[in-house]
């Protein structure tokens, strides 16, 4: 059982550690210096979307069993392996992208594959262990984080030149809220908080938490995308790589406190390996669900092993890049019409009885 | 605890079999730290790269502690097409690995800068191990020679040598010319940079180039200088005697910095051991470079920049025509900017304070501080009017950022790229307006006689 | 002259050597010397006390082994009318006085009962004539010699199927004394010893409330090792308590001696490196354990008392947190925070950034590391294990030597050592800095097994860091954190409490709240009576002045 805290904690992580990897450069190419303003659109879409799930979904089930109560094994078993697959694409860009950034920023001249397998024997410890310690490991960790990336930007200020981020708009309204509408992508991990739904003690803790997770989570991408557009001026800026490695490399107070990008670098591991775990614990918990088996721990290793194949196809990180676009076009709309449809679903069968229990959660 | 030990050995087992593949990291006394580098114009399409790398057991080795002076760095050249292929071809020449993330600053010549620096800020920007605030800097006699002279004279730590010098610069009268800023200028192509100029003292060759340089200086900074510097070119005569040199730099008569003389680096031979300085600033446009200016247009160039943090000012004095004023200049705020696109002006409204540091003998500044303050404002804001007018009509690139400061007025990149590709500020009026108050005058307030 | 022509004679006329050369110690062979009467414990359980007095004494001296047990005593004492009775006792484990004038005396005076009557009179006779505080009458025989062997004397009358036991056991103890391990400038200074009744007297002075439970528990088959497990009745959880004493019963050892060996027999994982069990010597920490609802526990001959359940947050904390003032108190976690993240993680940070990732370090400090090491022989993770070693060796030395040798070993050791192999040139100079800044961060670690888990731990991020840089320590934090989220103790999990802006619990993690803030009893031990405080706990500052 999750607390209601160690959800909200976990859902952060989730939703924003995108951000921390090669996801603003997404936003950027798409809307040059207003990806912010991108960012907040995107932050409203996924509220209305989520406004809209919660008031259809009823009861305490996540979307795989609903398929159950609904239309029996089959549908069950379609739906668990959608699920299943959308979080593996999710997931092998993260074992793909995550060694590589370590190799080039921090153990230049060590071999790609002893990363990737100590990462991946890292996150099978992780998953191992439960989810719980995880939760909670991750809960009293944030905060660490939050407050680096709150010193970081901080300690950029003197680096910010307002006319960076004008002229306001952009690439023009056309690019940012038309063609901007594919990066609701960042926020498909939201999915997670349906799949963990039995894991929460009742669906009202669960729509708090969500709601505190989706405001934290979209309210740190925004920062990061404001700071990183206001540090680098436009064509600069689509270029890098790792964008948040960037912004803390710059960071120069004087000769001698100079190279907080090591710390920088030591919180976001962590966070990644802690991503990965609570990734590779719900792959495992979706297909247990799935097929109703009675111990999810077998299970790790063949998820483990899927997913480092996966990963290991594109050939090199221009083709890595290339794929992301089109991963996220396909992940994002499952991640998000499933619920709503599962939703009306359980309407059905939860009835409107359960609406005054609800509500009385409404605090 | 079967389970348990298992898992142990084996992941103690995994841990010591990675020690085996050799992929264990290198002791810090295996690496040589570059501290500079010096990049020339060689044969063919190859640059002549200098690496210049500390010497750490000299620095801080064994007991003795450091000595300063010339044992502490080492130079090497090689040529190669490009700084990582000079950097690999090196590394077969000296023992240590060579490791570029403490290196301080790059030095271009002349040469290179004027055909461009676009794919040496290529080589830069995608490497991991430089960091975005090294310095850049363009030197008239060359990197080499610029590299070979630097010989700290009060330092132990190479690098501090650099980073005082280079951070200093940015207080007092040249612009910080980092590469990340650099860097900005040419991808965006919204602005131009000045960078500094690094130059050496007492070289024979060289001599001619400074005089030349000085020549060049002062044609084009012959607005501002009434004493025609065409006549203070000592460049045939004693060149070892640096006095002489030193003296025959241009005087400035203006208002601005009265009797003070317009040095670019290489001219004014202050220290004797160290043969290195930097005064002055290299112009560029886009990633070449087009022109010197000297310390006084420089200090110019930062108050009207708003870089200007604080240094000490000579203001022509009526009253007593022979000595000038010294005050210490602090910018009270950024100077404020005001372009009118359509009636094309050009406003820049500046606010200075000063503390009166040193006044000639009889001369009671209280008496009449408001004429003073108000004779200082007019001499700062036509001198500072003059530069800048003829340097936009002079020079093609866009160092005070007047089309970043546009950027306001407009809604979405689209409109933006068009105003800068028709805009043309040669056509525009600029006018400078001054705002000067004295706060201080020291620790001595004489009364009116 | 005479001596080496005899060992000459010897070797040459081989004369066999002497008998305790020839001995090996061998598997015993069924002796019936050494026969305990009955092997088995069922055969003696079920020995009750004989009416006839001879077969009473046959059997004491049979199962004492009489003459040849020196220090048992067997005093046999005519009573009126000529009734026979003899009292045991074991000499050194009395008080000669009380067994002289409380059950000698009256035994002596006694007035003569008709004879055969059974226990009841027993009873009686207690009731009205034994002076002695602590006495009472038993049949079995297994009480009677468990009551002896503890410093009790037994009394056997002839015609009474009933021996009486007299608790009059005095021997040489420690007194009460400063605490040794946990000082503290304010706060009580008295410490538990050895003595069981001295140890529970000390805690209940202070709660004073009949709801404080000492349990007794023997620990142990044969030694019967006395215990006592303390909780308050109308605090702590009654599943906890269960739980504790579910473990105490199920601990099956012949003897037990001491309170760390019934811990490692009560622990949940023997191999983990994290103790979950908390070792106190002082009184006021128990006292301050129990009223939030832990349960402790003590031992017979130990001054040490376990408290039970606790987590990793506590065993950082050390007792004079709360008997400072608020800021002083956190200054001083902070301090021993930072202490205990040098004493874990300074070597293995070392070694990651001048192995791996050197641009972190200031230049100029760079130069000084790289001209120090340019001397050195060993690389850096050689020398650093060195380094390493030698310290823990000084260490464990200067817990041997005595007195006034062990501190200045450890002044020599590590001024004049490093310094001559830093002139050596065997290690460089910064390398003895980090582990002395290492060593002393271990030392000021509050709880003696916490520090020891970190010296463990330091091992291991050593070896990742020297390894894989500072991913390598990532993963190490990683795994770690998680296996210590993963444990519980007692059913507590270890990572309780977490943090919280308004801390209105007693329970702190990093930083310690005020005294009258700490309202709540922690909620992680699910307490019955939640609530220590009311909402105002200084009425001195609300209430109207004069009224």
């Amino acid at each position: 059982m999750l607390q209601r805290k160690e959800m909200t904690a976990l859902l952060i992580n989730v939703i924003s550690l995108k951000m921390l990897l090669t996801f603003p450069r997404i936003f950027i190419i798409n809307s040059a210096n207003a990806a912010w303003i991108q960012a907040l659109y995107n932050t409203l879409v996924v509220f209305l979307i989520f406004f809209a799930t919660t008031k259809l979904y009823r009861g305490n089930k996540n979307v795989i069993q609903l398929a159950e109560m609904a239309g029996g094994k089959a549908l069950k078993i379609l739906v668990g392996m959608t699920v299943f697959a959308v979080l593996l694409i999710n997931f092998s860009s993260v074992v793909r992208i995550f060694p590589e950034s370590v190799k080039s920023v921090l153990l230049q001249n060590f071999k790609i594959e002893a990363i990737v397998v100590t990462f991946v024997i890292a996150i099978a410890i992780g998953a191992y262990i439960g989810l719980a310690p995880v939760a909670k490991v991750n809960y009293l960790f944030l905060p660490v984080a939050g407050a680096v990336l709150l010193a970081f930007l901080l300690l950029l200020i003197p680096y910010y030149r307002f006319s960076n981020i004008m002229p306001v708009f952009g690439k023009g309204y056309g690019a940012i809220f038309g063609k901007g509408f594919n990066t609701v992508s960042l926020f498909s991990d939201i999915l997670f908080l349906n799949i963990l739904l039995p894991h929460c003690e009742n669906a009202g803790e669960a729509r708090k938490s969500g709601v505190k997770a989706l405001v934290i989570g979209a309210g740190i991408s925004v920062i990061i995308l404001l700071g990183y557009c206001l540090v680098y001026p436009y064509p600069a800026s689509k270029e890098f790589i790792i964008p948040v490695y960037q912004l803390a490399r710059i960071i120069h107070l004087s000769s001698f406190f100079s190279r907080f990008e090591a710390l920088f670098q030591f919180v976001w591991s962590i966070l990644v390996l802690l991503y990965s775990s609570v990734y590779v614990y719900t792959m495992c918990y979706v297909w247990q669900i799935t097929f109703n088996l009675k111990f999810y721990r077998p299970l790790i290793f063949p998820v483990v092993l899927i997913s480092s194949v996966i990963a290991m196809v594109p050939n090199s990180m221009l083709d890595l890049i290339g794929t992301e676009e089109t991963k996220s076009l396909i992940v994002y709309p499952i991640a998000f019409l499933l619920p709503i449809i599962f939703g009306a679903v359980s309407r059905r069968y939860y009835g409107e009885g359960r609406r005054k229990d609800e509500s009385d959660e409404r605090i | 605890m079967k389970g348990f030990k298992t898992a142990a050995v084996s992941f103690a087992a995994l841990l010591l079999s990675l020690t085996l593949t050799g992929c264990v990291g290198k002791e810090p006394n295996e690496i040589a730290y570059i501290v500079a580098l010096g990049i020339d114009m060689s044969e063919g399409n190859n640059y002549e790269i200098t690496i210049q790398y500390a010497n750490p057991t000299e620095i801080s080795g064994g007991e003795e502690g450091g000595k300063a002076g010339s044992a502490i760095i080492e130079n090497i050249s090689v040529q190669a097409p490009n700084l990582y292929a000079a950097i690999g071809l090196a590394n077969k020449i000296v023992s240590k690995t060579f490791y570029l993330s403490h290196a301080r600053i790059i030095v271009v010549s002349r040469e290179v800068a004027e055909k461009g620096l676009r794919d040496i800020t290529e080589t830069f920007i995608r490497s991991d191990d430089l960091r975005p605030d090294i310095y850049l800097a363009v030197s008239p006699d060359g990197a080499n020679e610029y590299l070979s002279a630097v010989k700290p004279a009060m330092e132990v730590n190479p690098a501090k040598y650099y980073q005082l010098v280079y951070d200093k610069n940015s207080f007092m009268g040249i612009p910080a010319g980092s590469a990340k800023d650099f860097f900005f200028g040419i991808e965006t192509k919204n602005f131009d940079s000045f960078l500094p100029i690094a130059g050496v003292v007492g070289n024979g060759e060289g001599d001619e180039e400074t005089g030349e340089d000085k020549s060049s200086g002062g044609e084009e900074t012959g607005g501002l200088g009434e004493s025609s510097s065409s006549e203070n070119e000592g460049g045939g005569d004693d060149m070892s005697d640096k006095n002489t040199k030193q003296s025959e730099a241009p005087e400035n008569e203006r208002g601005f910095e009265y009797k003070m003389k317009d040095y670019v680096g290489g001219q004014a031979a202050i220290e004797l051991k160290n043969k290195s300085e930097s005064m002055g600033s290299a112009i560029f446009e886009g990633d070449k470079m087009v022109g010197t200016i000297g310390s006084i247009e420089g200090q110019m160039f930062k108050l009207l920049m708003g870089d200007y943090k604080y240094s000490y000012i000579t203001v022509f004095n009526e009253q007593t025509p022979e000595e000038p004023v010294t005050l210490k200049m602090i910018q009270g705020k950024k100077p404020r900017y005001d372009i009118d696109i359509e009636n094309k002006k050009i406003n820049v409204d500046m606010f200075l304070e000063g503390d009166v540091s040193s006044l000639p003998a009889d001369y009671n500044i209280e008496s009449d501080i408001e004429a003073f303050q108000k004779s200082s404002e007019k001499y700062i804001g036509e001198d500072c009017e003059r530069f800048m007018s003829d340097f936009i009509k002079t020079y093609d690139s866009d160092t005070f950022r007047l089309k970043e400061r546009c950027k306001r007025k407009f809604l979405t990149n689209k409109s933006y790229d068009e105003f800068k590709e028709s805009v043309n500020f040669k056509e525009y009026e600029v006018s400078v307006n001054v705002n000067f108050k004295i706060r201080r005058t020291g620790l001595v307030m004489r009364e009116e006689e | 002259m005479k001596g080496i022509f005899n060992a000459v004679k010897d070797y040459l006329m081989f004369t066999p050597r002497a008998r305790e050369e020839k001995f090996y110690l061998g598997t015993p062979q069924s002796n019936t010397e050494y026969d305990v009467r009955g092997e088995s414990e069922a055969t003696t359980e079920r020995d009750t006390v004989f009416c006839d007095i001879e077969q009473n004494l046959s059997y004491v001296k049979k199962r004492f082994t009489y003459p040849i047990n020196n220090d048992v005593v067997i005093r046999e004492i005519s009573m009126r009318r000529g009734r026979r009775a003899f009292i045991v006792f074991i000499d050194g484990m009395v008080s000669s006085e009380l067994v002289d004038l409380a059950v000698i005396k009256p035994l002596l005076e006694l007035p003569f009962f008709s004879g055969g009557e059974g226990a009841g009179e027993g009873e009686a006779i207690m009731e009205r004539f034994v002076a002695h505080s602590q006495a009472f009458s038993t049949k079995s025989m297994d009480v009677v010699f468990e009551e002896i062997n503890f410093g009790s004397c037994a009394v056997f009358a002839e015609g009474f199927e009933s021996a009486f036991v007299f608790d009059v056991r005095e021997w040489g103890h420690r007194s009460i004394d400063k605490p040794d391990n946990e000082q503290s400038i304010y706060g009580p200074q008295e410490a538990f010893a050895e003595m069981l009744r001295n140890n529970t007297a000390l805690v209940r002075k202070i709660i004073k409330s009949e709801k404080l439970i000492a349990e007794g528990i023997k620990v142990g088959r044969k030694s019967k090792t006395r215990g006592v497990m303390l909780y308050i009745s109308d605090i702590a959880n009654p599943e906890l308590v269960d739980e504790v004493r579910r473990r105490l019963n199920g601990i099956n050892m012949d003897y037990v001696i001491s309170v760390e060996e019934v811990a490692m027999m009560m622990e949940e994982n023997t191999f983990s490196t994290m103790t979950h069990f908390l070792e106190t010597e002082r009184p006021d920490r128990v006292a301050r354990a129990l009223t939030e609802g832990r349960v402790a526990f003590i031992l017979n001959g130990n001054p040490q008392v376990l408290v039970m359940p606790t987590n990793i947050f506590e065993l950082t904390h050390s007792v004079s947190d709360d008997y400072l003032r608020v800021p002083y108190a956190n200054m001083i976690r902070i301090i021993r925070m930072i202490a205990i993240f040098f004493s874990t993680l300074l070597p293995g940070l070392y070694l990651a950034i001048t192995l791996f990732h050197q641009e972190i370090i200031p230049t100029y400090l760079l130069y000084s590391i790289s001209a120090s090491r340019e001397n050195v022989p060993f690389p850096s993770v050689l020398e650093l294990l060195l380094m390493d070693l030698s310290f823990e060796m000084i260490r464990e030395a200067g817990l041997r030597m005595p007195g006034p040798i062990g501190s200045t070993l450890g002044i020599v050791g590590g001024l004049i050592l490093g310094q001559a192999a830093v002139s050596a040139k065997i290690v460089s100079p910064i390398m003895i800095i980090v582990i002395a800044i290492t060593g002393i961060g271990s030392f000021a670690t509050a709880d003696y097994s916490l520090s020891w888990s970190f010296r463990v731990l330091r091992l291991i991020f050593i070896v990742l860091g020297s390894v894989m840089g500072f991913y390598g320590i990532a993963i190490g934090i990683f795994v770690y954190g998680l296996s210590l989220a993963a444990q519980k103790s007692f059913g507590v999990p270890f990572l309780e409490p977490t943090f919280k802006l308004k801390n209105d619990n007693m329970a702190n993690a990093v930083f310690v709240n005020p005294v009258w803030r700490r309202e709540n009893r922690p909620d992680f031990l699910k307490t019955k009576n939640g609530r220590e405080e009311p909402k105002i706990s200084r009425s001195w500052k609300t209430k109207k002045r004069y009224q």
